[in-house]
């Protein structure tokens, strides 16, 4: 979780300097972070010691953020939209920080590849 | 990183404002330095958005806790002073809906009264 931050400023950094507006680099920093809160508390379980990896691809088309763990894959078909009143019932989960990926970014894909999963956010540039 | 929380009070009014960012690392602090002012007895709560930058739902998730103890107990928990990015995440999550949002302190400490 301490890393957090750091991968936030990278992702800010990148979408900055590729000329998104504001408004869309501030999505990606909470999509961003959402995604890797998930890896971590569900993906890993909250275990310390794992690795996630985090590529960013940059075309005249758009921004993407790849974001890749080996731990629990992400059930996609056990996903509802999130309760929000029942949220407090609960620590974690809930689907909310999936829910606000999914509104923010044009994109999302899961995928299992090679034991790993990859969550790839995606954002068009305005055209 | 830590959480910082600048507090100020107005009355019975007591005024939250969290600097800088409550992201998932910082997020079970904030629940309990929250859940401790609750303890106290502060029953109208109003928390300041304006020197913050970043929110992610772990943090949210302690308003709404925070909003639901508050209301049982016949308190309240108003918003306020939210830049217009965070306003659309709190829209798009259907917890505007759900927690009083105000423009400004003035606004809400008026609210309140």
């Amino acid at each position: 979780m301490r890393y957090l931050q750091m991968v936030r400023r990278f992702v800010v950094q990148h979408a900055t300097m590729a000329q998104f507006p504001e408004d869309a680099v501030e999505a990606f920093e909470l999509a961003v972070d959402e995604a890797c809160t998930n890896v971590i508390e569900h993906a890993y379980e909250g275990r310390p010691g794992h690795w996630v990896d985090i590529t960013i691809t940059v075309d005249p088309t758009r921004f993407t953020v790849r974001i890749c763990d080996d731990g629990k894959p992400f059930d996609l078909a056990s996903y509802t939209e999130p309760d929000v009143p029942a949220l407090t019932q609960q620590r974690q989960g809930g689907g909310l920080g999936v829910h606000i990926i999914r509104r923010l970014m044009d994109q999302v894909e899961y995928r299992k590849r090679d034991g790993r999963n990859e969550i790839c956010l995606v954002m068009y540039r305005a055209q | 990183m830590q959480l910082e929380i600048v507090e100020d009070r107005v009355g019975d009014t007591l005024i939250l404002a969290p600097v800088d960012r409550v992201d998932s690392s910082v997020a079970r602090d904030f629940e309990e330095f929250v859940s401790n002012r609750l303890a106290e007895g502060n029953t109208s709560l109003v928390v300041d958005f304006a020197r913050l930058g970043f929110i992610s739902s772990a943090g949210m998730r302690v308003l709404l806790l925070a909003a639901k103890k508050l209301r049982a107990g016949g308190g309240s928990l108003l918003l306020c002073g939210m830049r217009d990015s965070i306003r659309e995440i709190f829209s798009i999550s259907g917890f505007d809906r759900i927690i009083t949002i105000c423009n400004s302190r003035e606004e809400a400490l008026a609210y309140e009264a």
